[in-house]
């Protein structure tokens, strides 16, 4: 039952130029919305996690309020004062419209697709409402970033997409998600936060470069085979004297691409073996990354290939599910603790 | 969907955009110059055709030519831009200008925004309540298109737009109501510009032969009255205006105000002050009549008033002139409402006349009428008294004379022509003649312009009085008397003084539109009293609304006004307003009961989610009860049966019995209780 209490920055004299302040007070800010925010994937809207103040436009709306008073003060017209008085009303009224448009909204993270590391990875959600009711313009969106408008007038529930860039490897809880509405005048903007329980899984950044890592244990069997005499098409290098002509790639050459050889190669044995073992003097992540684009690589040219990490061994194998799953292991091989997620109080803390 | 183009408009918001504004602009085109309906249309089309691609936005350097256009064409028309009308010309002018660039959310926002304040606009040029019904309707087309603009850019269900605004505004209004009684009324915070181009109506300031027929055809109300106490007969209400003294052989004027600077105290008796000494001249008899009158806008500064107003108030500041009638402080540019109390039986300056005034009451024109003045004069030397001259004069008119609207043009002589030769005439001819008639004898007498009669509206106690109403009869000034009306029209047509002009001479005094008219229908007749009388209580109520009546309503309701019970009044009222309108709400968007298989499903899914088996979202009960089975066979065969139950229940429409709903749940709890 213990609620968690925002703890405030406090001010320091580096803040105090306006853009650290600016910067200070949206520190402020998020320190206050942090006890206040629930992890979960399913929210529902409602007056506690409802925040509703008056928009741009609606500053605006009270100016034109305030004339139309004057207006109708200085003429002593009634009927312009009385004009006044409605808009006045209006505002008071918009603030429930719009409340109630938002109040009882459901959102329930569905499922995410992964990501190479500072890619959009994609999280899928449900929005839906009770039966009886309807709900409009409201525009769900991961912060500052662009948002989708939805209705739920005919359906009650619909799926939406959302994509953000997965910022860390391994399971990336997505940042906080802004569900907003102006509806109906577009003078009162209410909105809530919620953080949607769905992680999405963030593969390392694939960077090419290097020789393909190879098990050193499988130097026997996966040793390749001298380049001449092999079977298998391996790709394109640049034609230089003295290849063989057979192996040129005339159709490239036809092509106006130049001369290439094709260049074969076999194993003995058909597997090779990723290895983190084979990226002697690379920093963690770099090793991840070159193994995750060796296994792109080999994914696409249909080749068996197994995977070996410290501790974690995958058997050679061919297929999409073969290769998510290596690069599960990838994303997922000593990852970072979530610091997005610790910041969050959980559920059972606010239960 | 890209950020820029979430900011743009959509086509639907377009279209509701120049509705509204359109809705908000014509009433306003009327009292402006009419180039700017032709500005008006420019632009439309200017639109439309870059809606349809075929033209571009203006460029900025159009942009600026067209201001400039604009604000020149206002400058030629009004020669001066300060003041209302070209104020709300320029920016009606705006308004039309932005719809040229009009291509994001900002600027239709503006727009609306300018279309808010339009509307309160128009309340400045007029009050009536089809004004306020029309405005109205001018608020429910500016609220669907603020609303279009924040709806999903492919929303193509304009009568849901419709719908949901009147619904906002109809919640809107009973706060708006509180708000218009409770919210203290300060009075004007600065001079402001008023109308300027809006035409005198009513009685003039001058009268010449032919004024008040032209002006019975005028059509419109004057003014309307309400009386506390009984109505007096029709034959008593004379509405005095004004009072024609000088006379140059055509056109009679009112006495120069310097006359009256030479006599003591001030010229003017305004409300609330001290009474001047020249209030003693005139003394009442007999009991006061009080009556309120609600009149229209005439742009000039006389009020109309039965005989001898003995006190009198209205906002505007009334005050009593030298010569016993109401004149407003500013000229009456708006409808207004004042109450007086007047003696119908009185004496004004009934001891003697000042010679100054004997010589002004009595001054005729050189060489004019010679005529009439000889017979005057001949007439007198042959009665015996200036009773019987009177009578003498009414009985010649009483011989040949017609009442006529369309009275024959008169020469030089006016006076003369109209008694010996064309001898037809409306009011101001036999007013004038009269009058001359009797100066010529040496009796001081004046010309009274104003009102007489009116139309009784039994639906709400009031009389109306038309412009047709408008009439002229004159003063006679006897010894011991003072001042006392003869009505020489009355001599000639008795039914003029005795029904409305507008009865006897309907066809000639209302115009093919007027429902007036078509008095003679008992319907429409009926249907014209209740329109007149629901625009008479929406002035008293609603436009007549000031801090008076505002603080005699609190008090009414409260009581004694203290700060006190002000806050809980408005908390109170304000409150249960706004609770009123949440529960409506909230009733509209509350969940419907469940209903029993609805019930009997929660129960099911919550003993299963006892033993860890929790529905995904997304998996249908079908699926949900499978995956159980697989997981565990005794239990899934109950979850099974239940599930079966359930599903026939809601897609085959089977009857279930609240046995057979239990039973089954009671063999899926069983088979959990095994586990």
């Amino acid at each position: 039952m213990k609620k968690q209490r925002p703890v405030y920055p406090s001010l320091t004299r580096s803040d105090l130029t306006p853009s650290g302040l600016r910067l200070y007070a949206k520190r402020l800010f998020n320190a206050f919305l942090q006890p206040r925010l629930r992890l979960g994937k399913v929210h529902t809207l409602n007056n506690k996690r409802l925040f509703i103040v008056p928009s741009k436009a609606g500053f605006g709306f009270l100016i034109v309020v305030n004339l139309l008073w004057l207006t109708g003060t200085n003429y002593e017209n009634n009927l312009v004062l009385g004009l006044a008085f409605f808009l006045t009303a209006l505002f008071v009224v918009a603030i429930h419209h719009t409340f109630f448009n938002m109040s009882g909204l459901r959102i329930e993270g569905l499922r995410s697709a992964p990501c190479f590391l500072d890619e959009n990875g994609e999280l899928e959600l449900q929005l839906s409402c009770r039966p009886e009711t309807t709900k409009e313009g409201i525009t769900v969106a991961f912060e500052d970033e662009s948002s989708t408008m939805i209705d739920l007038l005919d359906q009650h529930s619909t799926e939406v997409k959302l994509f953000t860039a997965g910022k860390q490897r391994g399971w990336y809880q997505p940042p906080r998600l802004k569900i907003e509405s102006h509806y109906p005048l577009g003078i009162i903007r209410c909105w809530s936060w919620a953080v949607i329980d769905v992680p999405m899984l963030v593969y390392p950044r694939p960077i090419p470069g290097g020789d393909m890592p190879l098990s050193q244990v499988a130097e026997h069997e996966g040793d390749r085979l001298d380049k001449d005499g092999s079977e298998d098409f391996h790709g394109f290098k640049a034609y230089h004297p003295g290849a063989s002509p057979k192996h040129i790639a005339w159709k490239h050459y036809a092509r106006g691409q130049g001369l290439h050889t094709k260049e074969y190669a076999s194993y003995r044995e058909q597997t090779v073996w990723l290895d983190w073992e084979a990226l002697p003097g690379l920093g963690l992540e770099l090793r991840l990354s070159r193994l995750c684009f060796w296994v792109l690589k080999l994914s696409a040219t249909q080749q068996p290939y197994g995977l070996r990490l410290p501790g974690v061994e995958i058997r050679p194998a061919t297929g999409i599910d073969h290769k998510l799953l290596v690069l599960k292991a990838l994303a997922l091989y000593a990852a970072p603790a979530d610091s997005a997620r610790s910041e969050l109080i959980t559920e059972e803390a606010l239960a | 969907m890209n950020a820029p183009e979430r900011y743009l408009i959509s086509r639907n918001t377009l279209l509701w955009l120049i509705v509204a504004q359109g809705l908000a602009i014509v009433p306003l085109l009327l009292h402006l110059p009419m180039w700017l309906f032709a500005v008006w249309c420019a632009v439309l089309t200017w639109r439309f055709q870059e809606f349809r691609g075929r033209w571009q936005m203006p460029r900025s350097l159009t942009k600026v030519t067209l201001v400039v256009t604009c604000v020149a064409g206002l400058f030629s028309s009004y020669g001066r831009l300060l003041g209302l009308e070209p104020m709300v010309s320029m920016l009606v002018c705006a308004l039309l200008l932005k719809l040229l660039e009009m291509q994001r959310r900002k600027d239709a926002l503006l727009v609306m925004y300018l279309t808010f304040f339009l509307i309160g606009v128009q309340f400045l040029f007029s009050q009536t309540l089809l004004t306020s019904l029309y405005a109205i309707i001018c608020l429910w087309g500016a609220l669907s298109s603020l609303l279009s603009m924040n709806q999903s850019q492919g929303n193509h269900r304009p009568w849901r737009t419709l719908r949901l605004s009147g619904r906002l505004l109809l919640h809107s209004l009973p706060l708006m109501v509180l708000l218009f009684l409770i919210m203290p009324r300060i009075g004007s915070l600065w001079a402001v510009p008023n109308l300027s181009k809006a035409a005198k109506t009513g009685v003039s300031d001058s009268m010449s032969p032919g004024d008040f027929s032209s002006l019975s055809r005028a059509g419109g109300v004057a003014f309307r009255v309400t009386f506390e106490g009984p109505v007096p007969p029709q034959h008593q209400l004379y509405w005095r205006g004004l009072i024609f003294s000088d006379f140059d052989g055509r056109r009679w004027t009112q006495a120069e105000p310097e006359d009256y600077l030479r006599s003591a105290g001030p010229m003017i008796d305004w409300q609330g002050g001290r009474q001047a000494q020249w209030r003693a001249l005139a003394e009442g008899e007999g009991p006061v009549t009080q009556y309120s009158v609600i009149l229209e806008a005439t742009q000039q500064n006389w009020l109309y008033s039965l005989q001898l107003p003995s006190s009198y108030e209205g906002d505007m500041g009334v005050g009593l002139v030298r010569d016993f009638r109401l004149i407003s402080k500013a000229l009456v540019n708006q409808r207004s409402q004042y109450r007086v109390a007047s003696q119908l039986n009185n004496r004004v300056e009934f001891d003697a006349l000042p010679d100054w005034r004997l010589k002004r009451e009595l001054q005729l024109p050189e060489g004019f009428n010679a005529s009439s003045i000889a017979t005057a004069k001949r007439w007198r030397a042959q009665t015996s008294s200036d009773q019987a001259y009177i009578e003498r004069v009414l009985d010649h008119y009483r011989a040949s004379f017609y009442y006529t609207l369309e009275p024959p043009a008169l020469g030089r002589d006016t006076v003369d022509e109209f008694l010996w030769q064309t001898q037809q005439g409306f009011c101001e001819h036999y007013a004038s003649s009269f009058v001359v008639m009797m100066r010529a004898a040496g009796i001081p007498a004046r010309v009274v312009a104003g009102y007489q009669g009116g139309e009784f509206n039994a639906l709400d106690n009031y009389v109306i009085v038309h412009q047709y109403d408008a009439h002229a009869w004159a003063e006679v000034w006897l010894e011991g008397q003072g001042w006392v009306r003869v009505d020489p029209t009355a001599a000639v047509a008795p039914e003029r003084v005795n029904q409305s002009l507008g009865s006897l001479l309907t066809n000639d005094v209302e115009g093919l539109m007027s429902l007036g008219r078509y008095r003679h229908i008992p319907w429409l007749a009926s249907a014209r009293l209740h329109w007149d009388s629901l625009n008479y209580n929406w002035h008293r109520t609603v436009i007549g609304f000031d801090s008076d009546t505002q603080t005699d309503l609190l008090s009414d309701w409260l009581g004694d006004i203290s700060p006190l019970k002000m806050v809980l009044f408005v908390l109170l009222s304000g409150g249960s307003i706004v609770l009123l309108m949440t529960l409506h709400l909230w009733w509209t968007s509350r969940a419907a009961p469940k209903t029993l298989a609805q019930r009997y499903y929660l129960r099911f899914e919550r003993a299963l989610k006892r033993k860890g088996w929790v529905r995904q979202s997304g998996e249908t009960a079908g699926d949900f009860a499978s995956r159980i089975e697989r997981s565990h066979q005794p239990v899934g065969e109950a979850v099974l049966s239940f599930t079966h139950l359930f599903e026939s229940y809601e897609y085959a429409n089977e009857d279930v019995s609240r046995k057979s709903w239990s039973d089954a749940l009671i063999k899926v709890q069983q088979s959990l209780k095994a586990l």
